[in-house]
C-alpha cells in the first residue's frame, strides 16, 4: 500500500507500530543512560571555575547533576519492580517482525538525512541541498516515482516564494551561485 | 484618561496586514512574533508612526494566536507559547474535530486577548508598579511554581516529568554565566557561549521529533478526521462545557504573568493549563483532547499580551521578547514609553489600544472563516506534508539563527526528543526548563548573594513563600488526586 494515501492524523489499531514506551526494561535502559549522562553532567560542573560568595556558576549545574542521578536512579527502581525482564509493550504482531524492523531504521535514517542536510545547505545552496533533503523523506513515505520527483520541486518552490520573495530572507545559492 | 478605542479607517488596512502576516508566522513553526516584527522594523520606517504602531500590534497578536494552528493541526507548536495547546488541541484533532480545537482556540484567544486589553487599558499604571514589587526571591519562587506545575501535571509519570524538566534546565547552564562571565559547558563552540538558543530546540524537539516519529511509523491507512458541521453550535456547546473557573481563571494568569517583566507567553500558558488540570473534577482526561486544555492556555497566553504591554508602555520595560522589539520600534518612532504616555493622553495611545481591541475581533473572524483551510491542511497526504514540514523546519532554524549550526543543534534535539518520545519522557518540561532555567538560576543567585548566603530570604518575603509554598503543595494534591482517581 502506498503511504500517500496516509493523512497526518490517521491511524489504525491493527497496524504495526514501533515499540512504545513505559516497559520496566525500557525504564531500566533510560535510566541507566540519564545515570551516565548526570555523571558526565556532573564531572564538567566540577570544572567550572569556584566563584567567591558561592553560589557561583557551577552551584546550579552540581544541583542538577546530583537531582539528575537520583531520578535516574528512582527510575532504574521503578523499573526493576515494573519487571525489567518484559519487553517493551505495544509491539504490533498483525504487521510481522520484518514491518517493524525496517520502520524502525526509518528514524535513524532521516536523522542522518538531516544532519547530512545542514552539512551540504551552504556549500550545494538551498535549492539542490533541499531539492535533495525533502526527495529522500518524500522516499520514506512512498514509493510513486512521480511523487518522489514532484514533493521536492513542490516544497523548494514553495519555500523559496514563502522565504526569499515574501519574507527577503537571504538564503545560500551554493553551487548554482 | 481613557484613550479613544475606535480605530481610523485609514489604519485598517495596516491592522488586517499585520494579524495576517501575524498568523501565518506564527501559524509556521519556528518563526514567531519577534522575527516577524524584527524583519518588518526597517519597514516601518517608511510609515507614519501610527500605522506602524498598528502594524506590530497586530503582528503581536495574529503571532501569538497563530501559533495554536500548527500545535493543533501538526503536533508542532508554531511558539513555545503554544506548547500546551499541543496537548488537547492535537488530541482532539486525531479525534476528528479539529474545526472544533481551532474554533475554540480562536474563540479563548479572543476572550483572553479582549480580557488582557480592557485590563491594559484601566489598570496599567497601577499594575505596572505592583509588577516592580516582584523582585528576585519572588521571580525565583513564581518560576519553581511554574516548573514544578508542569512537572507535576504531565500526563506521563511524575518522575518523568520532573526528568524531564531537569534536562531542560540542564541545556540552560549551556553557555556564558549570566552573572559571572566564565563559560559553561560549550566544548571551545563559540555558538554556544550565547546558550542554547530557543527556537532551534523548539523546532527541533517538536517538528524533526515528530518527523522521525511519523517516519518510522509503518504503511497503514489513515482515516482523514471529519470537519464535522454545525460548527458554531459545536463551539458554543464546548464554550458552555467549559467551567467558569477555567474562563476566569486563565485570563487573569496570562495578564498578570504578561505584566511580570521577562516572564512571557509561555509561562502564561504552562502556568494555567496546569492550575486547570489541577482543579478539574477530571483531570486524568488532560491531554485526550479536552475543552479545558485549549482554553486555558490560549485564553493565558493571549491575555498575556495585553499585561506584556503594561511594563513596556508603564515603566518602558519589556513584558517579553515581542514586546522588547516593538519597545525598540517605538523609540525608534519616537515614543517614549513611561508613566508621562499616560498623562499625555490618547495620540498615540488610542491607535494602540484601538489596534489591539480590533486585531482580536479580526483574528476571531479570520480564525473562525478560515477553519476549513485550516482543516484541508490535515488531509494533506504524510508524504507531501512530512517532506515539507522537515525542509520548512530545518531551514527556520537557519534562518532563526543565520547559521548552519542551529540546523545541527535542530537536529541533535529532534533526535533526543524523540527518544524520549520513545520511552515516555514527556517533551514539554524540558522546553519550560530551557525557557526558565536562566530565570530560575539568576534570581536565586541573585537573592542569595544580596541576602549574604541567607535562605531564609525566599521566606522573608510574603509572596515568595506563598508561591513556594504553593509549589510544594501542588505535587502532593496532583498525586492524591491520581490515588485517589484509581481506587476502585
Amino acid at each position: 500500500m502506498d503511504r500517500l494515501t496516509q493523512t497526518p492524523s490517521g491511524g489504525d489499531a491493527h497496524a504495526p507500530r514501533l515499540p512504545q514506551a513505559g516497559s520496566g526494561r525500557d525504564d531500566v535502559a533510560s535510566g541507566g543512560v540519564l545515570l551516565l549522562v548526570a555523571l558526565a553532567y556532573g564531572a564538567g560542573a566540577t570544572r567550572i571555575p569556584a566563584q567567591v560568595g558561592e553560589p557561583g556558576p557551577g552551584f546550579m549545574p552540581l544541583t542538577l547533576a546530583v537531582l539528575l542521578a537520583a531520578l535516574a536512579i528512582a527510575i532504574i527502581v521503578g523499573g526493576v519492580k515494573n519487571g525489567a525482564g518484559r519487553g517493551a509493550k505495544g509491539n504490533g504482531s498483525s504487521g510481522g517482525a520484518g514491518g517493524v524492523f525496517a520502520a524502525a531504521g526509518r528514524p535513524w535514517f532521516a536523522a542522518l538525512a538531516t544532519i547530512v542536510f545542514a552539512a551540504l545547505f551552504e556549500p550545494l545552496g538551498f535549492v539542490l541541498s533541499t531539492l535533495g533533503y525533502s526527495g529522500y523523506l518524500t522516499s520514506l513515505f512512498t514509493e510513486d516515482r512521480k511523487h518522489r520527483v514532484a514533493v521536492p520541486v513542490f516544497v523548494v518552490t514553495v519555500l523559496f516564494v514563502f522565504f526569499r520573495l515574501a519574507l527577503g530572507v537571504r538564503l545560500p545559492t551554493g553551487l548554482l551561485g | 484618561m481613557t484613550p479613544d478605542l475606535l480605530l481610523s479607517p485609514e489604519l485598517l488596512p495596516f491592522l488586517v496586514g499585520g494579524v495576517l502576516l501575524g498568523i501565518m508566522v506564527g501559524a509556521v513553526p519556528g518563526l514567531t512574533a519577534t522575527l516577524a516584527i524584527s524583519l518588518l522594523l526597517p519597514l516601518t520606517f517608511q510609515l507614519a508612526t501610527a500605522p506602524a504602531i498598528v502594524m506590530m500590534t497586530g503582528i503581536f497578536t495574529g503571532g501569538i494566536y497563530g501559533g495554536s494552528i500548527a500545535a493543533i493541526i501538526l503536533r508542532i507548536p508554531g511558539t513555545p507559547a503554544s506548547a500546551m495547546t499541543m496537548l488537547d488541541g492535537h488530541a482532539m484533532a486525531q479525534g476528528g474535530r479539529t474545526g472544533l480545537a481551532i474554533a475554540l482556540a480562536t474563540f479563548s484567544s479572543f476572550v483572553g486577548g479582549v480580557f488582557g486589553g480592557v485590563v491594559l487599558v484601566l489598570f496599567a499604571p497601577q499594575l505596572a508598579r505592583v509588577a516592580l514589587t516582584f523582585q528576585s526571591p519572588e521571580m525565583f519562587a513564581l518560576v519553581v511554581l511554574a516548573l514544578v506545575a508542569v512537572a507535576t501535571v504531565s500526563p506521563e509519570s511524575l518522575l518523568k516529568g520532573t526528568t524531564a524538566t531537569v534536562i531542560g534546565l540542564m541545556l540552560a547552564t549551556v553557555g556564558i554565566d549570566r552573572l559571572v562571565p566564565v563559560p559553561r559547558y560549550t566544548f571551545t563552540s563559540v555558538d554556544l557561549l550565547v546558550g542554547v538558543p530557543l527556537i532551534p530546540v523548539v523546532i527541533g524537539l517538536f517538528a524533526v521529533a515528530e518527523l522521525l516519529h511519523q517516519s518510522g511509523e509503518p504503511a497503514h491507512r489513515g482515516d482523514a478526521p471529519e470537519v464535522g458541521s454545525g460548527r458554531l453550535a459545536a463551539l458554543w456547546r464546548e464554550v458552555r462545557s467549559v467551567g467558569v473557573g477555567v474562563w476566569v481563571k486563565s485570563p487573569v494568569i496570562g495578564t498578570l504573568v504578561g505584566a511580570l517583566p521577562g516572564a512571557g507567553a509561555a509561562m502564561a500558558a504552562f502556568l494555567s493549563y496546569s492550575e486547570a488540570k489541577r482543579s478539574s473534577d477530571a483531570p486524568e482526561r488532560f491531554g485526550s483532547g479536552v475543552a479545558e486544555g485549549i482554553v486555558a492556555p490560549e485564553s493565558a497566553n493571549n491575555a498575556m499580551t495585553g499585561g506584556a504591554f503594561i511594563p513596556m508602555l508603564a515603566l518602558g520595560i519589556p513584558g517579553d521578547a515581542v514586546t522588547a522589539v516593538i519597545l525598540g520600534g517605538l523609540v525608534m518612532h519616537g515614543v517614549t514609553p513611561g508613566p508621562q504616555l499616560f498623562d499625555q493622553g490618547s495620540v498615540l495611545l488610542g491607535p494602540l489600544f484601538g489596534a489591539y481591541f480590533w486585531s482580536y475581533v479580526l483574528i476571531l473572524i479570520f480564525g473562525l472563516a478560515l477553519i476549513p483551510l485550516f482543516v484541508r491542511i490535515t488531509r494533506i497526504p504524510r508524504a507531501m506534508l512530512f517532506p515539507f514540514i522537515g525542509a520548512l523546519a530545518v531551514i527556520s532554524a537557519f534562518t532563526s539563527e543565520g547559521t548552519t549550526f542551529a540546523m545541527y543543534l535542530t537536529a541533535a534535539v529532534g533526535v533526543l526528543g524523540f527518544v524520549l518520545r520513545r520511552y515516555g519522557y514527556p517533551l514539554i518540561p524540558v522546553l519550560l526548563g530551557l525557557i526558565l532555567g536562566p530565570m530560575l538560576e539568576s534570581n536565586f543567585r541573585r537573592s542569595m548573594i544580596l541576602s549574604e548566603g541567607d535562605p531564609s530570604v525566599f521566606l522573608r518575603s510574603p509572596v515568595a513563600a506563598v508561591l513556594l509554598l504553593a509549589a510544594a503543595a501542588f505535587p502532593l494534591l496532583v498525586l492524591r488526586r491520581r490515588n485517589s482517581a484509581a481506587r476502585p
